[in-house]
């Protein structure tokens, strides 16, 4: 469950495209890692990730309980994956019997669900926290491919020795945001 | 020699002192080496470690510090001092357990961010609404500000019933119906020609004596402009899409009806 969730889907409601924005960014990793995940093509990802969104648009006066939004769109998704790859399994060869997909899907276990929001609410604290800090967090520990201090500092424009110290100081402002998550964050 | 001259007491307290920030003292490395062998020297003339300042020995855990042990960059004595420190302290604890978390699950995360464009077109969702009513609002001339407008509900979808057993997949059409206070809507999908395109079945039905007017449809996801739609005396109509994302609206009389964005996939 997400603080601010009540509050965005009531200014959503009242047409407000910025809150809507914001909903989108909180749960874009969510809904389009879904399809990605059951390695769904690019274009049926896309789709499925526009049509989850439009469910979510139209249903979003309906929802009941918006302590359970990230449940309602992981199993939305999952079972517009499952509908997708029901669609094209004639013609495709990405669905297979013991393919995930080849079942009809069932609610997101409580674990995954926990692991999900745990990602959503360090996704949203790194955006909060924005500029230098946000891109060198980002880069040290969420981009497994670029773990070379010298190559971040160059491609973050910092001097390889202040990676160290500016590391603690955003790592420490971002555990701070996850404790108090309703709190502004700010750049450094 | 006084009690700490050797550099093992009173250099350890020193040490604590002045490799936090919050420390008053707060040195840079050039520094702190020449200072600590005067500040050593000193103690051992003065007899000791000044009484009173025995409060000093906990120092406050600094966030490198913190974030050493939380990455798992320190060890030995070193980590076991350290992490002595930050259970005495409640805050520094919680920020542990914090950055801990936050690291773990950031370096565990495989989600992957969708396309620029893509998120761009979920975001024109909402814009799209304003859009067509009015160009629909348009369509009533110079009083357009007194239309009313009429959002309708989703009320059936049959893509979100269970499906009877034995029936599934016995057609592919998918129906939804809306209502709202003077119209009813009834949209169906069915596959069209060619694996990517629809045909859309619907009608709109007026709930009053006023008759239906202009009904246009239009994708949210291009951004296209919308497209009239024709229908007979009763609201029939028939077209043929892309698979996308579309909206309808139509004029009843003197208002406009409209449904939410709906998938046509």
């Amino acid at each position: 469950m997400h603080k601010g969730d009540d509050a965005l889907i009531e200014r959503c409601l009242k047409r407000d495209q910025v809150a809507w924005g914001e909903l989108v960014e909180k749960y874009k990793r969510l809904v389009y890692s879904i399809p990605r995940g059951y390695r769904l093509p690019d274009g049926v990802c896309d789709d499925i990730f526009q049509g989850v969104f439009s469910l979510l648009f139209q249903n979003l006066g309906g929802l009941r309980d918006t302590r359970t939004l990230a449940k309602w769109l992981m199993t939305t998704t999952q079972r517009e994956c499952w509908r997708a790859a029901q669609a094209n399994a004639r013609s495709s060869s990405h669905l297979t019997p013991n393919s995930p997909m080849a079942a009809a899907p069932e609610e997101p276990a409580g674990d995954e669900l926990e692991r999900w929001e745990r990602r959503v609410a360090v996704h949203q604290a790194l955006s909060r926290l924005g500029g230098p800090c946000e891109r060198l967090l980002r880069a040290l520990f969420t981009n497994a491919e670029r773990t070379n201090y010298s190559e971040i500092a160059s491609s973050l424009g910092i001097p390889t020795g202040s990676i160290g110290p500016t590391r603690a100081r955003c790592l420490a402002k971002l555990a701070s945001l996850l404790s108090e998550p309703e709190e502004d964050g700010e750049g450094v | 020699m006084a009690r700490g001259c050797d550099g093992s007491e009173a250099g350890a307290r020193l040490r604590g002192i002045y490799r936090t920030k919050q420390s008053p003292i707060f040195l840079p490395d050039f520094l702190r080496s020449r200072i600590h062998v005067s500040v050593c020297a000193l103690i051992c003339v003065v007899g000791g470690w000044p009484s009173g300042t025995e409060e000093r020995v906990i120092q406050p855990v600094s966030n490198e510090e913190i974030i050493s042990l939380a990455l798992d960059e320190i060890d030995g004595e070193r980590r076991a001092e350290v992490a002595g420190r930050i259970a005495a302290s409640p805050d520094a604890s919680r920020t542990l357990a914090a950055v801990t978390i936050a690291v773990q699950t950031m370096r565990a995360d495989d989600s992957i961010s969708p396309p620029g464009e893509v998120v761009q077109r979920v975001l024109g969702l909402m814009r799209s609404g304003v859009r067509v009513r009015t160009s629909l609002m348009d369509v009533a001339g110079q009083v357009a500000e007194q239309v009313r407008e009429f959002l309708c509900t989703l009320v059936r979808d049959t893509q979100s019933e269970p499906a009877l057993a034995g029936f599934r997949g016995t057609t592919e059409s998918r129906h939804l119906s809306f209502e709202c206070e003077i119209a009813e809507i009834d949209v169906q999908v069915s596959r069209g020609e060619g694996e990517a395109r629809r045909t859309i079945r619907g009608q709109v039905a007026s709930l009053t004596d006023d008759t239906v007017g202009r009904i246009a449809w239009r994708s949210t996801l291009t951004g296209a402009a919308e497209r009239e739609i024709a229908a007979d005396e009763s609201g029939v109509f028939v077209l043929e899409c892309p698979v996308g994302v579309y909206e309808l609206s139509a004029r009843v009389g003197g208002s406009v009806v409209r449904i939410p964005p709906i998938s046509v996939a």
